[in-house]
């Protein structure tokens, strides 16, 4: 067994009568890149925070390469922590900041300081090793807040909300710059965050997490071709949700029928009985416009939005589901024939385009109101 | 901007200032100037002259009552300045890191202020029923079989000057480094964690680092306080000890303006070296504006 290897066993976290994180199993492989995605509140930080140990799991257990950790000291299990906001000691120059682990663990001040050093050249900061936190810039202090996680030479680095103080230009960077480190260290990274693209490009596997429950955890690829629920789907993005009455079942495919008598060929919905009400999502990227009201696999919709975005452009219409039904249109196809909002615009699609989501989670995936 | 760069742009930031700097050249400029100007003048017991003379500075400046003075009242600041850090620090790590309810931390510290409802000359007179020889103190131990005689060295005494001390002014401890802790991110105390501080290595590493601007602010209240103090070393010694201020105010008394004003400027240019010394340790400007 790997020893940076995540085991999360039944974990659960109660606040009061409150489940931040409801039962929870979980296997990070040892060495690759897991990131953890949620809206605010899902229990992503708090699963985080019971790794790292800063948080007592309620239940469960803990294991890290095999060995159980849930209420090992925190500093002591093999994880170090990168903080939102950096929690760099304000009065302690970089090197001594860097240097911080080492100190209490009893190195000796000329080697630690030495090792620290080397550390902050690897981040490309040992110009700056004398300087305080407060002289830096925020991408400058997160390169520090990375060297002090890892000059404890951590199986696990947990990063929370590591890119999100950053403006748009240093995020892409540091996100590059996280995923070679990742390489080059081969040790685990759990990296929580919100933001999809960041999670869709760094991670080995995401974790999609609601309400304390994991919806899904696979790779990238899996979940954003083939979300579990409706809530995976909606908050992964570039999927349109839609749903219907199942009026009759063929082998394991089905065809669903909308409220408005348009008909939809599931090719893979296993288990599912007629008059059942069903849900599906289509990959925004796979739909067309065609000239004419299509027969089966398709909607017609007035363009309530369109949004130029570069390589292509985006549609927004109202079908009268409730929801927006989102079409992206490559950019040549829609400047040769362009479309007003107020237009009834017909798309269609490829059956094999619908994916069936058996989760029953069909939340918006906006954080929750309280 | 360009409203106010009309007519007057250079004297507005004078007339800004204006209002304090009187008072501050009326309340305390014109005194000390006046303390400083009898310093040099002659007086022979009944009246004063003034004339120039070096005089009252030789007297002070020479007489060995002059240093015992001020080691008394430097050994009063020392030991007042260090129980007050010790107490200020530890109810204000109380109040910051163990009651995490804001309720009850402003509650808590409201109770804190609750000595300071009442004039100094009451809590400080409180003090004589309970320390005396026929105070409830010496009773109670009296009655526990602890002491079989009063303990005389309760009250009138330099014990009894100090602890008055620390009660009266352990508050200009505890509220700036309460105020310094409060400021201490949370999270710091968790990266300290992180990198495996035990408790006692995060309070040395972090948190007494961190408070050290409330300290230093607390200590120049303190020592301020304690090196002008007269009245507490009066009533609390019984007569039997001395301060700086004391003996200046016995001068007074006796008419001795310029000798009390030469001895003024002395303990003024004495605190004025403890107050730099200890700005000297810690930046407070930048560690305010942090």
């Amino acid at each position: 067994m790997s020893e940076s290897r995540i085991d999360i066993r039944g974990v659960s976290k109660l606040y009061g009568p409150v489940r931040a994180v409801n039962n929870v199993d979980l296997v990070i492989e040892g060495g690759s890149y897991c990131c953890m995605i949620g809206p605010s509140g899902c229990g992503k930080t708090t699963l985080l925070r019971m790794i790292a140990g800063h948080e007592a799991p309620s239940a469960g257990t803990i294991l890290i390469g095999g060995e159980d950790v849930t209420h090992a000291r925190t500093g002591s299990r093999g994880t170090a922590l990168m903080f939102q906001n950096y929690a760099l000691f304000p009065h302690l120059s970089l090197t001594d900041n860097v240097a911080f682990s080492l100190r209490v663990k009893g190195v000796a001040t000329a080697e630690r300081r030495m090792r620290a050093r080397e550390m902050l050249d690897r981040v490309q900061l040992g110009h700056l090793a004398e300087r305080l936190p407060s002289e830096l810039s925020g991408g400058q202090q997160q390169r520090v807040a990375l060297a002090r996680a890892l000059i404890t030479n951590p199986k696990v680095l947990l990063l929370d909300e590591p890119l999100s103080a950053l403006d748009e230009f240093l995020r892409l960077r540091m996100r590059v710059e996280l995923k070679r480190l990742q390489n080059e260290l081969g040790i685990t990274f759990i990296h929580v965050t919100h933001t999809q693209p960041e999670a869709i490009a760094l991670a080995d596997q995401v974790v999609v997490m609601d309400h304390g429950l994991i919806e899904q955890a696979a790779s990238p690829r899996e979940i954003y071709n083939h979300p579990h629920s409706p809530y995976v789907a909606r908050f992964m993005g570039g999927q349109n949700v839609l749903s219907g009455k199942v009026e009759s079942v063929a082998g394991t495919g089905a065809v669903v029928v909308a409220p408005g008598g348009m008909a939809w060929d599931l090719p893979e919905a296993p288990g599912v009985q007629p008059g059942q009400e069903v849900r599906f999502s289509v990959r925004r990227d796979r739909i067309r416009v065609v000239p004419d009201e299509p027969a089966r696999n398709g909607v017609s919709g007035r363009v309530i939005n369109t949004e130029y975005q570069g390589t292509f452009v985006k549609l927004a219409l109202e079908t009268g589901s409730g929801e927006e039904f989102i079409i992206t249109m490559g950019d040549e196809a829609w400047f040769a024939r362009p479309i007003r909002v107020g237009e009834t615009v017909h798309a269609a699609w490829e059956p094999g385009m619908s994916h069936f989501l058996q989760g029953s989670n069909n939340s918006v995936g906006t954080p929750l109101e309280d | 901007m360009s409203r106010s760069s009309g007519r007057t742009p250079v004297l507005t930031p004078y007339l800004q200032v204006a209002p304090l700097a009187l008072i501050m050249l009326a309340m305390v400029g014109i005194p000390i100037v006046t303390v400083v100007l009898l310093s040099f003048w002659q007086s022979d017991g009944i009246a004063i002259y003034p004339e120039f003379t070096w005089d009252n500075y030789r007297l002070v400046l020479t007489s060995p009552v002059t240093l015992t003075l001020f080691l008394a009242t430097l050994k009063y600041a020392a030991i007042t300045l260090v129980a007050t850090v010790l107490i200020g620090f530890t109810c204000s790590y109380f109040l910051v890191f163990h009651v995490r309810n804001l309720k009850w931390q402003i509650g808590l510290f409201l109770l804190c202020t609750i000595p300071f409802w009442t004039s100094n000359v009451i809590r400080m007179v409180s003090w004589i029923p309970f320390l005396g020889r026929e105070g409830v103190f010496n009773q109670a131990l009296m009655a526990a079989g602890l002491i079989d005689r009063p303990l005389d060295i309760l009250l009138y005494s330099d014990f009894a000057v100090v602890l008055t001390y620390i009660h009266l002014f352990t508050l200009f401890m505890i509220v700036p480094v309460f105020n310094s802790m409060a400021k201490i991110n949370p999270s710091l105390i968790e990266a300290a964690r992180d990198a495996g501080a035990s408790g006692w290595q995060i309070l040395w590493t972090v948190i007494v680092p961190l408070s050290r601007t409330g300290i230093a602010l607390g200590s120049i209240f303190v020592v301020t306080l304690v090196m002008g103090d007269f009245f507490v070393v009066r009533v609390m010694s019984g007569g039997q000890s001395a301060s700086v201020v004391s003996a200046m105010k016995n001068q007074i008394d006796q008419l001795f303006y310029p000798e009390a004003s030469a001895m003024a400027v002395l303990l003024i240019v004495v605190v004025l070296m403890m107050v730099s010394a200890i700005l000297r340790i810690v930046d407070i400007r930048s560690e305010l504006a942090r």
